[in-house]
């Protein structure tokens, strides 16, 4: 943070300090919960201000280890994730293009089409998915938990607001330069939104990692739970006033991903939330 | 190389006509300028040469082949853009190598063609560079050697100047013209600079709201502008325009009366049978000051410009007049002076705009 100046206005010193307490507001809690993951349950029975003294223990963490099927459910997040975000940027990078720079018939009611897909949520489709999913008999597979994530409106939004800012000049020339659509999409297009493509990789990851409902409905077998829907099934089989350091060490579990991912991507996560779609 | 040849070219964006009819020729090896204000259809023209955007009508003709239903990319055309349009992704080496990989150039080849255009443009050091490491006169050097590693039949350039400072378009100026002469290679040049025009065209293509006004060598342009429209837009200061109230015949030639009564005797003949002038167009320094001149002003602004000074007047109708005396002038704001007109060099226009020339001096 920047050194307080006696000079500088009332009103930027007085932010400052609303900073600094929204930040405290907001970190205290995970800190607590940190605190709270090491400590023994025993202990804790005593009163939740022990978290400030010793003894400090990672059983609350081997006993998740062990008493779970963490290791799949992580190795489940990660596939979903992983593979979701990939099919995402190539489904949204492609249509987003066809909508910036291709002209055919029916182009803009199209688009207006794919946009009204923003407005409706995710819990009005559930049902008819689940029947549609239990027909095609994809539950409790990969597939199942990945597909009805992979058309985004807000990614083909995304993605074609930027091609659409990209200089169409440097397409000019690469079609002078003999480059047919494809490799123009794929050898300068492509490259130049990287930045816009690392938005939306972001969301989409923290979308699938975090995802409750979809893998609740279709993931019914333990060995396809995905990080969510473990934790929040383990959580079920333990009385939560003596286990609760063991569900702090969960909420480490279920975070640290996330906080990783935060640490690496931190630019572009903040460009991606203030709406400057990484430019 | 190869000639270029616009036949009946037109365009139309939607409802809107920005190109009519438009026809010219460019011969093998020439360097050909369009020239006109911004919106008059020049850049409009040059990418439909280029493939950028399709023909309404007409057709276009590289050689002895006709291009206009070829992808961009198949038309034998270099083109370097106004902003560079430079792969920012990509060094400065594979921004030229581009165009040739894509068409399945063997790699010595490629890379024997950049090191002839990085040495005549003199980039060798800036090779592995990016793009936003380059200065603006240094980007312009590397769009033109995209073009040339390319080996085109012909050169389009779009306002490739204009972004970059006084002296440096300068130098540029004369490094292209010289590129042209090393290449041979035909050159068709877009610009709205009339010194641009002027300084590099073997050819220069005078444009206005989408139709060609005159075509030709830059002094015959300079010098016999076909219309009102070609003598205001050529030549720095503007030509001056007189309106005419009346004309008369001496002896054979056009004689004009102006609104204050002076009479201006010219050498436009009058046996030629075209329609009177409506104007009398003179440049600032085909003038001379005399007491007894016919032309009557009043000088507003005198600006002395070391090597010669430039009045800025009014004739008594509120006509601007700008003549151009030697540079130590001793001419005052608020002078009034006499200007006579050479003779010779006294052009008419008539109401259509049309110019009628005087006979040349014997």
């Amino acid at each position: 943070m920047a050194k307080l100046d006696p000079q500088e206005p009332v009103f930027s010193r007085l932010s400052y300090w609303l900073v600094i307490a929204l930040s405290l507001c907001w970190l205290i809690p995970l800190f607590w919960v940190l605190g709270l993951s090491f400590k023994p349950n025993e202990e804790l029975s005593y009163g939740l201000g022990t978290v400030f003294r010793a003894p400090y223990t990672l059983d609350n963490y081997s006993d998740l280890i062990r008493s779970s099927q963490l290791g799949r459910w992580i190795l489940n997040s990660v596939v979903v994730s992983i593979i979701q975000t990939v099919l995402v940027l190539i489904i949204c990078s492609i249509a987003g293009y066809g909508f910036a720079r291709l002209e055919f018939p029916g182009r803009r009611a199209l688009f207006v089409f794919v946009l009204i897909g923003l407005a409706i949520p995710r819990q009005a489709i559930i049902i008819p998915l689940h029947a549609m999913f239990v027909d095609l008999d994809l539950h409790n597979t990969y597939t199942g938990l990945i597909l009805p994530h992979l058309g985004t409106p807000f990614g083909v939004f995304l993605m074609a607001s930027y091609f659409r800012a990209l200089p169409r000049e440097l397409e000019e020339a690469a079609a002078l330069d003999n480059a047919s659509r494809w490799k123009i999409f794929l050898t300068i297009a492509l490259p130049l939104s990287v930045p816009a493509q690392i938005t939306l990789a972001i969301f989409t990851f923290l979308d699938a990692w975090n995802d409750y409902l979809w893998p609740l409905i279709s993931a019914t077998r333990p060995e396809m739970y995905t990080l969510t829907i473990g934790l929040a099934a383990t959580q079920t089989n333990f009385d939560q006033s003596e286990g609760i350091g063991y569900l702090m060490a969960q909420a480490v579990f279920a975070g640290l991903p996330m906080l990783i991912l935060y640490l690496i991507f931190q630019k572009y996560v903040l460009r991606a939330v203030a709406g400057a779609g990484g430019r | 190389m190869a000639a270029v040849d616009l036949r009946g070219l037109s365009k139309a964006f939607g409802l809107v006509k920005v190109l009519h009819d438009v026809s010219v020729d460019i011969g093998d090896g020439e360097f050909a300028v369009l020239l006109g204000p911004s919106g008059c259809g020049k850049t409009t023209l040059l990418r439909l040469i280029a493939g950028l955007e399709t023909l309404s009508d007409g057709e276009i003709r590289i050689g002895d082949e006709r291009i206009d239903q070829l992808q961009p990319g198949q038309r034998g055309i270099a083109m370097v853009f106004q902003s560079y349009a430079l792969y920012p992704h990509m060094s400065v080496r594979a921004n030229l190598a581009y165009g040739l990989k894509n068409i399945g150039t063997p790699a010595n080849v490629i890379a024997q063609r950049i090191d002839q255009a990085a040495t005549i443009l003199e980039i060798e050091q800036l090779l592995d560079r990016k793009p936003h490491q380059l200065s603006g006169g240094q980007r312009q050097r590397v769009a033109i050697g995209r073009a040339i590693t390319k080996s085109p039949k012909v050169f389009l350039f779009d306002e490739p100047l204009s972004n970059l400072d006084a002296a440096l378009r300068a130098r540029t100026r004369v490094e292209i013209s010289k590129l042209h002469q090393q290449l041979g290679a035909t050159m068709i040049f877009v610009t709205h600079d009339q010194v641009e025009a002027m300084t590099m065209a073997s050819k220069i293509v005078v444009m206005n709201a989408g139709r060609v006004e005159q075509v030709g060598p830059p002094l015959e342009v300079y010098r016999h502008p076909a219309t009102r429209f070609v003598a205001a837009f050529i030549g720095t200061p503007q030509m001056n325009f007189v309106p005419v109230n009346q004309t008369s015949e001496n002896g054979g030639w056009l004689q004009a009366t102006l609104k204050d009564g002076a009479r201006l005797d010219t050498r436009i003949a009058t046996s030629a049978g075209h329609a009177s002038p409506v104007e009398l167009g003179f440049r600032p320094d085909e003038v001379a000051v005399d007491p007894d001149g016919a032309l009557k002003i009043e000088v507003e602004v005198v600006e002395r410009l070391g090597d010669r000074t430039l009045v800025y007047a009014h004739l008594s109708d509120g006509t601007p007049i700008i003549y151009q005396d030697h540079s130590d002038s001793q001419v005052q704001r608020g002078d009034r002076v006499g200007l006579r007109p050479h003779l010779h060099k006294l052009i008419g226009f008539d109401g259509s705009g049309k110019a009628l020339h005087p006979e040349l001096a014997a």
